[in-house]
């Protein structure tokens, strides 16, 4: 037994001796005298008035979301009666309304031909059932919703005529092809053959607005541009949906993906694409990364950008993909510093790497449980306010001289590794509990000085 | 392990009954866990009277909000954090820097047991060092060593991440090293401040 080991028995015999002793039996009978006089708060009381706990907790004790659900609860039923009367009013001037059903009890069988129908401000109503076709909506501003559970509502994709951009496919099975609109889509599933599109959005004047769909994962299949497409300059929105494959933005698009679930690849690899992605959950991929910011092959391949906030980055599949090391997000090629803040990363292989022609503000994300936390080889990145917790390798792998500050790093086996020419600037930081904090080549003169230390975990 | 499961086994029952209102059920549990919790409580204020009324008030809190507690099988885990929140409730009401002199009647059972590691006098060092330390790296202490806790599941009661747990661990371990090592000055204030 070392030194360090004898002390820590030392203190374990301490607190077991001290703390066996003295009980006060007397304090058990007025405590239970006290308590029997007063009754237990009914449960949603109790789960209101329960402290805030940890979102990872294993104490099963209430929920910040069922206190918010029970405090939301009066406020949500009285909007309800008070809106009742005002919806009921609505639908006397709603607009002008078409349904689709399958089994021939609406106004079309098909959506394709309730979109040919249809003008700027209607609405199509699809009713459960399967619709095994092309819906395209170009020119036109409507809105298509599912009218009733979004599971039984199934639109198929299948072959057609649809020249996809960059792709090869001579009959490429599409769902919705949407141009030169503004249209909502909602509350569908929407599937299809393996290889097949979900949902294509091209042009500059495209920005659908996608919400709640389930677009469920097909043959296992994570090749890029398939499921959802955004390309030529297209937007919008995709939002509070349910994505399994892959969802690919080209040339210039920028659409906004926020609260979704994506058991997903995502790739963002078209020149001058910058889209939004906020409070999504992002996992699955099998590529060997989840996010993928811009090809990386040479200076001259295409630069792409975005903003990625406040989403989660979940690699479960630690151990599969052939390439790139098992990366949940890559920044590979950027002109612009891409923006990476407050998102979480856990149990990546590697969370974050930031490759040789790109840069990125990589700013108050949490970074834990994995095996290197960040690694950036471009020139031009920022680090700071990150925390970056209990890593197997590297907290920070860091191979040119970004500034560095104010972050936490605690309980990585080596908080920064630097490079044979990384001279970051550290300022700030807090290192505790790594086993090294940072690993220095012989010669370089970057220090620890204006950091805090609280001690190596050996 | 069979008598182990027994007695998991009965303590669920207990807590289901406790959480439907049944006070007697209640009044079991709280027989069974007052030592451990006392002993908790006092390890961490360092003062017996401030340790019953962390416990008073902490298992008070557990009567009262007992049916936020949706897992029966979390019963001590929660047990233990209602009894940390509530010794540092009391800590913070009595915020004092003096240390605390502790009376300690050796246990019957371990008074006979040779201490090769130590003896007596360093034993209340070693105590007076525990009391120099705030409370935050004391409680990580008394959880991981008083109840054999991973510091995962101290990290869970604290409500802090598990790093920060760690580093907390090995703080308050250093700084009682370091300080056994210089020679006592007894009243002299711990620079980082103590509770």
């Amino acid at each position: 037994m070392n030194e360090y080991d004898a002390f820590d028995q030392r203190v374990a015999d301490l607190v077991a001796n001290e703390g066996a002793t003295g009980v006060p039996t007397a304090a058990v009978d007025e405590l239970v005298t006290a308590t029997s006089q007063v009754r237990p708060l009914p449960r949603w009381l109790a789960l209101i008035k329960e402290p805030p706990m940890r979102r990872s907790s294993a104490v099963a004790v209430g929920s910040p979301t069922v206190r918010l659900a029970a405090i939301a609860l009066s406020t949500i039923l009285l909007l309800v009666l008070a809106g009742g009367a005002v919806a009921g009013a609505m639908q006397l001037i709603g607009p002008p309304t078409h349904t689709v059903s399958a089994d021939g009890d609406g106004d079309f069988l098909t959506i394709s031909a309730a979109v040919d129908e249809a003008q700027d401000g209607d609405r199509i109503l699809v009713k459960p059932g399967r619709y095994p076709e092309l819906v395209r909506v170009i020119g036109k501003d409507i809105e298509i919703r599912g009218d009733g559970p979004a599971g039984e509502i199934v639109v198929e994709a299948v072959p057609t005529d649809v020249a996809v951009p960059d792709s090869d496919d001579e009959e490429p099975a599409v769902a919705f092809y949407l141009e030169d609109t503004t249209s909502t889509v909602a509350r569908l599933t929407v599937t299809g053959p393996e290889g097949s599109w979900a949902v294509i959005a091209s042009g500059e004047n495209t920005a659908p607005e996608l919400e709640n769909l389930e677009i469920p994962l097909v043959h296992d299949t994570f090749e890029r541009g398939r499921n959802l497409y955004w390309t030529d300059g297209a937007s919008g929105t995709l939002s509070d949906s349910t994505v399994g494959g892959s969802l690919s933005m080209g040339a210039g698009a920028t659409p906004t993906l926020s609260r979704n679930s994506l058991n997903a690849c995502v790739w963002v690899d078209g020149v001058g694409a910058r889209p939004v992605l906020e409070h999504n959950e992002i996992f699955g991929c099998e590529q060997g990364f989840l996010l993928f910011v811009g090809e990386f092959w040479n200076e001259s391949s295409f630069p792409s950008s975005a903003e990625i906030r406040g989403n989660t980055f979940r690699m479960e599949a630690a151990e599969t993909g052939q390439h790139m090391g098992n990366i949940a997000l890559i920044v590979g090629r950027s002109d612009d510093a891409v923006v990476i803040a407050d998102n979480e990363f856990i149990g990546n292989r590697t969370a974050i790497a930031v490759r040789a022609f790109a840069k990125a503000d990589i700013t108050g994300n949490t970074v834990r449980d994995g095996e290197t936390g960040i690694w950036i080889e471009g020139q031009g990145s920022v680090l700071s306010g990150n925390r970056i917790l209990d890593n197997s390798l590297y907290g920070l792998l860091v191979h040119t001289s970004p500034p560095i500050e104010e972050n936490t790093l605690e309980g990585n086996l080596i908080g920064i590794n630097l490079g044979a020419d990384a001279q970051p600037e550290l300022s700030g930081n807090t290192f505790c509990g790594n086993e090294t904090d940072v690993k220095v080549p012989d010669g370089n003169p970057t220090t620890l000085d204006g950091n805090e230390v609280c001690g190596t975990a050996g | 392990m069979p008598r182990a499961k027994a007695v998991a086994t009965v303590q669920r029952e207990l807590v289901e009954r406790a959480r439907a209102g049944d006070h007697d059920a209640f009044t079991e549990l709280v027989r069974a866990s007052y030592p451990r919790l006392f002993g908790v409580a006092r390890l961490i204020l360092r003062d017996s009277d401030r340790a019953k009324d962390a416990v008073q008030d902490g298992l008070m809190q557990a009567w009262r909000h007992i049916r936020s507690l949706r897992d029966p099988d979390a019963w001590d885990a929660w047990l233990h954090r209602t009894t940390v929140r509530a010794c540092y409730k009391v800590a913070r009401k009595e915020k004092r820097r003096s240390l605390v002199e502790l009376h300690v009647t050796p246990d019957p059972a371990v008074a006979g047991t040779p201490d090769a590691s130590s003896s007596i006098a360093e034993r209340d060092r070693l105590g007076r060092e525990l009391d120099r330390l705030d409370i935050d790296r004391r409680a990580v202490i008394v959880l991981h060593f008083y109840l054999d806790l991973p510091l995962r599941e101290v990290a869970e009661i604290l409500d802090i991440p598990a790093g920060t747990a760690k580093s907390r661990l090995h703080r308050g371990l250093a700084a009682m090293r370091e300080s056994m090592r210089a020679p006592e000055s007894l009243g002299q204030p711990d620079p980082e401040g103590s509770t």
